[in-house]
């Protein structure tokens, strides 16, 4: 079995430096057994996050900046090509035009964005399109988006990820087990994908949208971490209804109790939904203030996104030009 | 801020309200704000003002009146003169007055909202989202009990002239508690705001000549606290440092 990429592995150290990764732990039902949440009080408050915050022009183009740092650039399509995948990873490795990043001042920041998620076939030219640039490369995987194929092929898909140079793997759990509170059966799960992942990172989805409530949000989230997890991400971005504030609220939350708990610090990754600049803004208000602006990094904090590269560079355009350009005149790949 | 020192700090941005309307608003009466008596400004007996300051970096926003026993006196004769009026209309005509003061309380609320910062020293976002929306509401509410005063408060009648004292730490708020029911109930208010922060009183008070409220129907006195003198007020309503409330104590 071929190891992980010499260069993902690198920058993946870079950027867990002095964190140190979640070694997971036994399975505790008392952790997360009592867990209630108080519906109205978390939509209260996602409510205010919006609007009463100011984050305009020198500060919005920074912010946004930071968004970009962060962003998982994603194509999951059935159409979907290595041509396709190849512009993909240089949009990644070159996010916003010269001449904007100049006007700006950031042009040697050296911004890109956080990492590529792709589908397994397509690992191999997004490590090679990608090589030396720091940016890493993540699959989806175990029966993406479904996830309804027997377990030892979702083991299988992870294992065989990883070979191909994936260094992280987002997997997504069996919302039946959380639908049933087989909270047990839940932690095996994700225990063995863990096991499966090696040295790659784990990103558990969680699709938020299909397990009904928020209590058991806030439950999966728990037994995600518990059972090794290195981040904990809200959807598949197939679902009706993906990252909401509110149920980002209830897992950055869970985040924090388990950082309290065990001192380790749990990735946060919204995907799905966030197809605006001020989706993302929003988010990193919440993040900011639950959880902290050291949070707001790579290696704790992603967007799961595609089209929202490209409203984020219309507004840089707008914020450098006074003109608001075209949707088409931003393409991702 | 450059852009790459905000890219690493995630500092918020400076609200965007403005203090440049409210300044011109305060250019535009000279910087002096006076008693609003009868439905008309008049200048304090004494001639004397007071300056109120901003308290966040002690700039001079405006020079108050500093009323004395005669203004108060003034002011419980005017609103004495106009409580039969403001009777007679009734409960519907009455609910109809503070409407319109809601309705122009939330037209206004940047103005008011930035003033009660500047004057008060609140942050924006207290009195943008939680003051002054909060002052439009209990007007709304008001303007309700008002409609329904004599089906449901059949027994009921206006006290009469009545004298209200109210504080620094919210002063539209506080304002809104004490005019809002006094007015809705068929009583006439003379109201005396914190020395300290007068000057949303003053655009409230302005605001009631724009809504063309009776004159005498409300009052706006000004003055620090140590004038008294109140001596024919039917009823005093309070809220304040316990220190200075004694001095109301004489007042009854």
């Amino acid at each position: 079995m071929a190891g992980v990429s010499q260069t993902n592995v690198r920058s993946l150290d870079e950027r867990k430096k002095r964190i140190e990764r979640n070694p997971g732990m036994d399975y505790n039902p008392d952790l997360f057994g009592r867990l209630r949440i108080n519906r109205s009080a978390v939509e209260r408050r996602a409510a205010t996050i919006g609007v009463r915050r100011s984050i305009k022009k020198d500060h919005q183009a920074a912010w946004l900046l930071r968004a970009i740092s962060c962003i998982d650039l994603t194509t999951l399509a059935g159409d979907d090509t290595p041509g396709r995948v190849r512009r993909l990873c240089l949009k990644a490795k070159r996010p916003v035009r010269r001449d904007i990043l100049r006007a700006l001042g950031v042009e040697d920041l050296g911004i890109t964005t956080a990492a590529v998620c792709v589908y397994h076939n397509l690992i191999e030219t997004a490590v090679k399109e990608l090589e030396g640039s720091g940016i890493t490369v993540a699959a989806v995987s175990t029966g993406f988006p479904a996830g309804q194929i027997s377990r030892s092929l979702k083991v299988a898909q992870v294992r065989e990820s990883v070979s191909a140079g994936a260094s992280e793997i987002d997997i997504v759990i069996s919302r039946a087990k959380v639908l049933t509170a087989d909270w047990q059966g839940l932690y095996e799960e994700v225990a063995a994908y863990r096991e499966a992942c090696g040295e790659a990172q784990l990103k558990t989805i969680l699709a938020t949208g299909e397990l009904a409530t928020l209590a058991n949000v806030a439950k999966a989230s728990w037994v995600c971490m518990m059972a090794g997890a290195d981040f904990i991400k809200t959807s598949t971005g197939k679902e009706s209804v993906n990252a909401t504030l509110p149920v980002s609220l209830v897992m950055v939350r869970a985040i924090r109790d388990y950082g309290d708990l065990t001192g380790h610090m749990i990735g946060y990754k919204p995907a799905g939904g966030i197809s605006r600049a001020k989706d993302a803004l929003n988010c990193l208000v919440l993040m900011k203030e639950e959880l902290g602006v050291q949070w707001i990094r790579p290696a704790l904090f992603r967007f799961g996104a595609s089209s929202l590269l490209g409203d984020i560079e219309r507004q840089l355009e707008h914020h450098v030009t006074g003109s608001y350009s075209a949707q088409y005149r931003h393409p991702t790949a | 801020m450059e852009v790459t020192e905000i890219f690493e700090s995630l500092e918020y941005g400076p609200a965007a309200e403005t203090p440049d309307k409210v300044k011109q608003w305060l250019k535009e009466r000279d910087n002096c704000l006076d008693h609003y008596i009868g439905g008309e400004w008049m200048t304090p007996e004494s001639g004397e003002y007071f300056a109120t300051h901003n308290p966040a970096n002690g700039e001079m926003l405006a020079m108050v009146a500093d009323g004395n026993e005669a203004d108060v006196n003034r002011a419980v004769a005017a609103a004495a003169d106009a409580l039969e009026g403001w009777v007679a209309i009734g409960g519907h005509g009455r609910a109809r007055y503070l409407y319109a003061m809601a309705r122009h309380i939330q037209k206004n609320s940047r103005l008011f909202s930035v003033l009660e910062s500047l004057d008060n020293g609140k942050p924006i976002r207290e009195s943008r989202d939680i003051d002054i929306p909060l002052v439009a509401r209990h007007f709304y509410y008001h303007a309700g009990w008002a409609q329904v005063m004599r089906e449901r408060l059949p027994g009921y009648r206006p006290i009469g002239v009545v004298g209200q004292i109210i504080p620094w730490n919210f002063p539209m708020l506080m304002l809104a508690w004490k005019v809002a029911p006094a007015l809705a109930m068929g009583n006439t208010v003379v109201l005396k705001p914190a020395e300290f922060t007068s000057s949303t009183a003053v655009l409230f008070a302005e605001m009631c000549s724009e809504v063309r409220l009776p004159a005498g129907g409300g009052h706006g006195k000004h003055g620090r606290f140590e004038t008294g003198g109140v001596h024919f007020v039917n009823c005093c309503t309070v809220r304040g440092d316990v220190q200075r409330n004694r001095l109301a104590a004489w007042c009854f």
